[in-house]
């Protein structure tokens, strides 16, 4: 009997939810209970996703209820299922699960913990729920609240500055995005054809039906069953519409130029910063691209500008991961141009290969993550150079889930990161696309690079008189972490090396699930792409070795010798100063005239309306004497005049 | 002077002024409610003239007349009590006092 999916989904992304809302109703004088309750709703949304998967009908499933309808219009609520939902949602409970865990560590003496639990499940259910919403309104909803329960988390020491400004540049970075995406969900809903005689919805299935059912190669406006037609600045609807869409992705997924809020958000919690990076918020953005890529493909315009936005961003956040010296700055830095890899993928066509570095991405990115809460945990401070100093290979699980991880980010044959990346790569490795390609291969020397950096800077620590500029980068001491059980985090990280050492072969089982061919993941070992790519990774291990590993190496970096180049990529390429720029010139000088405007004329008018009231109605109680008499009189008087009246005619 | 309907509409009227002054010109609430009751009975004097002189039957005007003199009854009853109410607040009974309405 297999199970009904409906329901299930309910559970995956309500059992979180129930958490939450148990907290909200006073479960949190608790601290004990929430920590059981959640992991045990956790622990069955994680199953539920499992599930799913597992007894995912081949034609996928569909289940709505309509929430609003108008004449014009329906907004659903519901469930939709199908290869690429399951296997995102698998990722996501399985990711939120072990996070969960590690938390029950990391946390242990913070006094917040049952509001970061509760928190922590808001989160996992806000993004299981845009991972089977059927409907993009009802992906939106939760998507707001992704991204709200990630401002809620970076913020949650809340009595530090710096998280405060984190959250809230978070917060409002990817509103700018929202905007767009908004803007683009009310054109579609607008302009998208519906079945005659059924109002119009979002459904996901509607408006991937609506793009496949025209031919691409025609020179047709696929969305709209039409000649492409101008609709805004010389572009057709389904560009607009595409780009649209694409302005959410990139502020949700940190894509340049929406992308400086992400390293900021390391002031939260380090599991919340492992969630964010590798399961949920960021990964919401490249989910949404893979869930409408058709959409996007449709349109050359918009699919250039994915990749040409991506490959840009990854060449430079990896430029900045390289001279970072604070861990989980270079770790963020390093998810930024993850990230843009997988959109790269995406963008290129391949139906697959992005999703799959997703996936990887998740494992490698929460491991890496987690050892680098052990790390700094140990050292009190997030410097890669203190951490060197102070730990460097004390700890066997830091050591190992560090050395995994990096060499799976690093791209080191066999592991997942190469696995997944080398499809991407392929899947650039076409005419058309040789720009895109040679920033993919620099990007990926890049990674070797910073990955190499990072590891010999922490396990091979220099020697302790190095202390000059001791205190420089940004010292994140979180003492709230203080006296952890460790063997739970180290479990935990244990685990996720494990699965970061297997997800590379499951490459071909993920296409088939997706109903794809394998040969889409499939590696050409002998091919030129791959030894293009295996000798990115030497060129960028091999001068990181040089540079930091060696023993006697300066550990300064042979960008070093270009200091103009280093301080910008120190400043994170003046992407912040821009912005600050922009908040106080532009925003600051548009706020000036409104203040004008308000002050002068809808303040004026307003008291104008108010000041006539009072004084007309000065006036009018004139007549008011509360004097009997007075108004016996009047009304007598007034009694004879309509008498008069009556009688003259 | 001849019995005529006019005769009884003059007595009334003047009643009925009597009665007017009295309402809007004492500042004592019992005289205003007694000027009042001049005003009635001057009411009810053209009811019973008017059903006398119109022709038609006269007892109609009279039991109309009763009937407005009963009204009456049951108004001094009301007014009286609350210009005793009045007193009891206030110490007195003129009308000066009462003006808190004023706008």
């Amino acid at each position: 009997m297999s199970p009904n999916l409906s329901m299930w989904s309910a559970l995956v992304v309500g059992a979180p939810l129930a958490t939450f809302l148990a907290f909200l109703l006073g479960m949190g004088r608790s601290p004990k209970g929430t920590v059981a309750v959640s992991l045990i709703t956790a622990s069955v949304a994680c199953v539920g996703t499992w599930v799913l998967a597992l007894h995912l009908p081949a034609e996928g499933y569909q289940d709505t209820v309509i929430w609003a309808a108008t004449a014009d219009f329906a907004i659903h609520l519901g469930v939709r299922l199908d290869g690429l939902t399951t296997a995102m949602g698998i990722v996501v409970g399985t990711v939120h699960l072990l996070v969960q865990i590690y938390s029950v560590g990391y946390m242990a003496l913070d006094p917040g913990k049952a509001r970061y639990f509760a928190f922590l499940s808001l989160f996992a259910s806000a993004m299981l729920s845009v991972v089977y919403a059927a409907d993009l309104a009802h992906t939106f909803i939760a998507w707001e609240l992704v991204g709200l329960s990630s401002y809620l988390l970076i913020g949650f020491w809340s009595h530090k500055p710096s998280a405060a400004q984190a959250a809230k540049k978070a917060f409002i970075m990817t509103r700018f995005g929202d905007l767009g995406l908004f803007l683009g969900l009310v054109l579609l809903l607008i302009h998208l054809p519906s079945p005659s005689g059924q109002p119009s919805s979002l459904l996901i299935s509607g408006i991937l039906d609506a793009v496949s059912s025209t031919n691409p190669s025609q020179a047709l406006d696929p969305l709209f069953n039409g000649e492409r037609q101008a609709f805004l600045f010389g572009l057709d609807k389904t560009t607009i519409i595409g780009l649209l869409l694409l302005c959410g992705i990139v502020g949700k997924s940190a894509q340049f130029p929406l992308h400086s809020w992400l390293p900021d958000a390391m002031e939260g919690p380090t599991p919340v910063s492992s969630l964010l990076h590798s399961a949920t918020m960021v990964a919401a953005g490249v989910y949404l691209f893979a869930l409408l890529q058709p959409l996007f493909l449709a349109s050359t315009i918009t699919s250039t500008t994915a990749l040409a936005i991506a490959s840009l961003t990854a060449v430079m956040a990896a430029g900045v991961a390289m001279v970072n010296r604070d861990m989980k700055r270079v770790l963020a830095w390093s998810s930024i141009s993850q990230l843009s890899f997988m959109l790269m993928g995406l963008a290129a066509g391949s139906p697959v290969a992005g999703f799959f570095h997703l996936v990887t991405h998740a494992g490698f990115k929460c491991l890496l993550f987690l050892t680098a809460g052990i790390f700094i945990h140990m050292a009190h401070s997030g410097d890669l150079l203190e951490i060197g100093r102070r730990v460097g290979t004390s700890s066997r699980t830091a050591t190992l889930g560090l050395v995994v991880g990096a060499a799976s980010l690093a791209g080191v044959p066999l592991l997942a990161g190469f696995m997944s990346k080398e499809v991407i790569l392929g899947q650039l490795h076409h005419p058309g696309h040789e720009g895109f390609y040679a920033l993919a291969l620099l990007g990926s020397a890049m990674t070797a690079y910073y990955a190499t950096r990072m590891a010999a800077l922490v396990l091979r620590p220099g020697e302790p008189e190095d202390d000059t500029d001791h205190g420089h980068g940004d010292d994140q001491v979180e003492h709230h972490a203080a006296g952890m059980p460790e063997h739970i985090m180290g479990g935990v990280v244990v685990v996720l090396a494990l699965l970061t050492l297997g997800l590379g072969w499951i490459g071909p089982q993920l296409a088939q699930h997706m109903g794809l061919g394998p040969e889409l993941v499939a590696i050409h070992w002998a091919s030129t792409g791959v030894g293009l790519a295996v000798g990115a990774l030497l060129l960028g291990a091999g001068v990181a070795w040089y540079d930091f590993g060696r023993a006697g190496a300066e550990r300064d970096g042979f960008l070093s010798g270009l200091p103009a180049i280093e301080d910008m990529l120190k400043e994170g390429w003046y992407i912040d100063r821009f912005w600050r720029w922009v908040s106080d010139r532009i925003i600051a000088g548009l706020t000036a005239l409104a203040l004008l405007i308000d002050r002068k004329a809808i303040d004026r008018t307003v008291d104008g309306i108010a000041d006539s009231t009072r004084d007309s109605s000065q006036v009018a109680a004139l007549l008011q004497t509360g004097r009997l008499q007075t108004y016996l009189s009047l009304s007598l008087v007034l009694l004879a005049g309509i008498l008069i009246l009556l009688g003259w005619k | 002077m001849a019995e005529s309907l006019g005769t009884y509409l003059l007595v009334s009227s003047a009643l009925f002024a009597v009665g007017l002054v009295g309402v809007l010109l004492r500042r004592n609430l019992v005289a205003m409610l007694i000027g009042i009751e001049l005003m009635l009975n001057a009411v009810i004097l053209n009811l019973v003239a008017f059903a006398r002189f119109a022709g038609g039957d006269p007892g109609q005007g009279q039991i109309f007349a009763l009937f407005v003199i009963g009204v009456a009854a049951a108004e001094a009853a009301v007014g009286l009590s609350i210009i005793l109410a009045v007193y009891k607040a206030r110490g007195s009974i003129s009308v000066d006092r009462l003006e808190e309405l004023s706008g």
